[in-house]
Parts: C-alpha cells; structure tokens; sequence
C-alpha cells in the first residue's frame, strides 16, 4: 500500500477515509485534523490555560504531544490511583507520564487518591458497593472530581481529555442500549464551563484509537501497553469489541456513528445541554464545595463519609 | 516452526502462521482483530495487507484500552 500524498510505503491505512499514509506524512496529517477539530468545535485558542489530563497511555501522550507540537499552553494532571498489584499499573503509568514531560520540558502535576483520601482505588471498591460491582465507574467518579476541582482551584480556561472515536462510540453504544438520555446529551466534543465546572473538551473524539497509538509510535512516545487490571471486563471493552467486528466489516462504523449522533444532537434530540445544566449544579456539596444535586455530600465525597 | 512459516507476537505470546498471505488474512485465521491492532516489523509500522515472508517476526500491537 503506498502513500497517497507522496507514493511511498505507507504505515497506515484508513479506511473510513480512504487514506494510507506514510510516516512522514502521517505526522503531519493527524495534528493538522486535530487543530482543525479544535477550531471548529471552538475548544480552545492559542490564549488559553489548557489542562491535558494524563493518564500515561497513547491516547493522553499523543494528544499531549499534538498540542505540544501545535504550540499551546499546556500543563498535565496525573491521578496516581493506587493500582499496582502484579504489574505495578499506576506507579509505572506515572513514569511514563513523567518521563513524556521531562523531555518535552512540561509542567506535569501529580495528585494521589490514598495521599490525599486515605484510600486506593483498590482499597475503595473492596469497601464500597459501588466499587465491588462497577470498579471503572467507581474510578471514572473519582477522576472526573479529582480532574475538575485542580482544574476549578487552578483557574485553568479548558480541560483536555483523551476520550477518542472508540470511547465515544462504545459510550454511546451502552447508553443508547439503556435509553439514557441523560447522558446520551452528554456525549459531544465540547461541555462548556458552568458555575463550579470547568469547561471539557475531547480534541481526540474523531480519531479512532488505532491512530492514536500509530502516532504515538511513530513519534516514539514510550506509553503504558499493560491494561489496568479493572477494566479486562469492563462494560466498555464489550462494546468495543463488538464495534471493532462492524467496523471491519463496515469502514466506517464506529465514525457515522458518532457523527450522526451528533447530527441528532444538533437536531435537538435529545434534553438540550441547558436542560441538563438546569438539572445539575442546583446546590453544592457542604464538604468539597463542587456542584452537586443529592441534596447533600457529593457521590465523591459520600465514598469517604464512613458516619 | 517450519522454515516456510512466520510468527505473531501478541502480549508477549508466539502465535505460528502462514507466510506468503497478506497479514489481514493471517490475523484472520487467528481470529485478532485487525481494528484492535497494529503490525510492526522490523521496527516499521507496516499496514495489513503487507505479505508475510518465511521467517517473519511480526508484533501485534493491542490498541483498545478502556474501562
């Protein structure tokens, strides 16, 4: 297969875009659909404070990488979740976060659930109904209001997650199963800022996972290969395999389906984004001060109320 | 292994398969996921309809994480 740019050997193929690259053109292809994807979605400027949440695999490296290399001002937040049993998963996924940014000269932030909670994540879900039964749910909680409060505190303008088409798809798989439409509205590249919220963008929401790992190869970032011990699984990685089976027999799969999804969004299919906002964030939570509408502690926070 | 054979190796395993076919197919007959993966051989990302020569050592490389 040859480069359809320049005829050389290529390296990747897409075939929902009928495009094989080779690396020389590949590299420069993905950051360039990135950025138009940011423009367009209006994540983010050249004038902003932008937090990349890291995790220590492709997706997060290469996307930070990407920014990097576009020339924003980026900062990482690791979350050190305590994982480590046989494969020492999260201290080794930090290395590889910290390396990343040593080489690169960039600023990366670390945070520690049992430093400042008392307790891993593995700790946590041997303790919690929620944690024996959804352990990935259980760590999504806990990241998304770690995430969010150094991101409020830090006074950052956006925060960056790696969520790329493969997450995207198989989220939106499970919740249209469900018919929930609460999250169903959740679903886009972009939740703007509401009060006690940083605003969230996935700049990575139209690149399929193995492009994601292509560049991160290619630009030779040394990432976590192993998988978190959690998710072998996890409801996610179900659906993804099954998205992988109609994507290879139907290029393309995963993309309309995301696409179209937001064409229904647009469309206004679902509770608009202000519907939802009306529903959160009514009052905050006494103990951290995050928006919350349980009437009392956060979901967070109720994790260490052992009252 | 047969001289005129190649190898997978995926998550660390030794997986034997036919040469001289297009690695899509080989991946096929082992049942991996050509979405869920990536090839490289000596050292090179290479695409999946590359042909398998004899003696070949291809890494297949997992790309779907998630929880």
């Amino acid at each position: 297969m040859r480069c359809r740019k320049c005829g050389e050997k290529a390296v990747i193929n897409m075939r929902q875009h009928r495009l094989s690259l080779c690396k020389q053109h590949y590299l420069e292809w993905l950051p360039n659909h990135i950025l138009k994807l940011i423009k367009k979605y209006e994540m983010f400027s050249e004038h902003d404070r932008v937090l990349v949440a890291v995790s220590g695999g492709k997706d997060s490296l290469a996307l930070w990488d990407i920014l990097w290399k576009l020339g924003f001002h980026t900062e990482g937040f690791y979350i050190n979740l305590g994982i480590d049993a046989e494969i020492a998963y999260s201290n080794r996924s930090m290395e590889f976060a910290q390396n990343f940014a040593n080489q690169r000269n960039l600023t990366l932030h670390i945070a520690d659930v049992k430093r400042d909670y008392g307790e891993s994540i593995p700790e946590i879900s041997v303790r919690t109904r929620r944690g024996r039964t959804k352990p990935c749910s259980l760590c999504g909680l806990i990241r998304r209001h770690m995430m969010n409060q150094f991101a409020v505190n830090g006074q950052y303008d956006v925060l960056v997650t790696a969520h790329n088409l493969d997450d995207e798809a198989a989220i939106l798989l499970a919740n249209t199963l469900d018919w929930s439409l609460e999250f169903l509205a959740r679903g886009e590249p972009v939740l703007p800022s509401k009060p006690g919220f940083i605003k969230k963008v996935k700049p990575l929401c139209r690149t399929y996972e193995r492009e994601a790992a292509a560049y991160a190869i290619l630009r030779d970032i040394e990432y976590m290969r192993d998988e978190c011990p959690f998710s072998i699984d996890s409801k996610q990685r179900y659906y993804k395999k099954y998205l992988n089976e109609w994507e290879q027999k139907r290029p393309g799969t995963k993309l309309r389906f995301y696409l179209n999804y937001l064409t229904a969004i647009a469309q206004g299919a679902f509770p608009t984004r202000q519907e939802s906002a009306q529903q959160l964030a009514q009052q905050r939570c006494p103990q951290c001060g995050q928006p919350t509408n349980t009437g009392g502690l956060c979901a967070f926070c109720k994790l260490f109320d052992k009252k | 292994m047969g001289e005129t054979n190649a190898t997978l190796l995926l998550r660390g395993k030794s997986i034997s398969c036919r040469s001289k076919i297009q690695l899509r197919k080989a991946m096929k007959e082992n049942n991996i996921s050509v979405s869920a993966h990536l090839a490289v051989r000596s050292g090179e990302l290479i695409t999946d309809d590359e042909i398998i020569k004899p003696g070949d050592l291809i890494e297949l490389i997992s790309v779907s994480s998630g929880g």
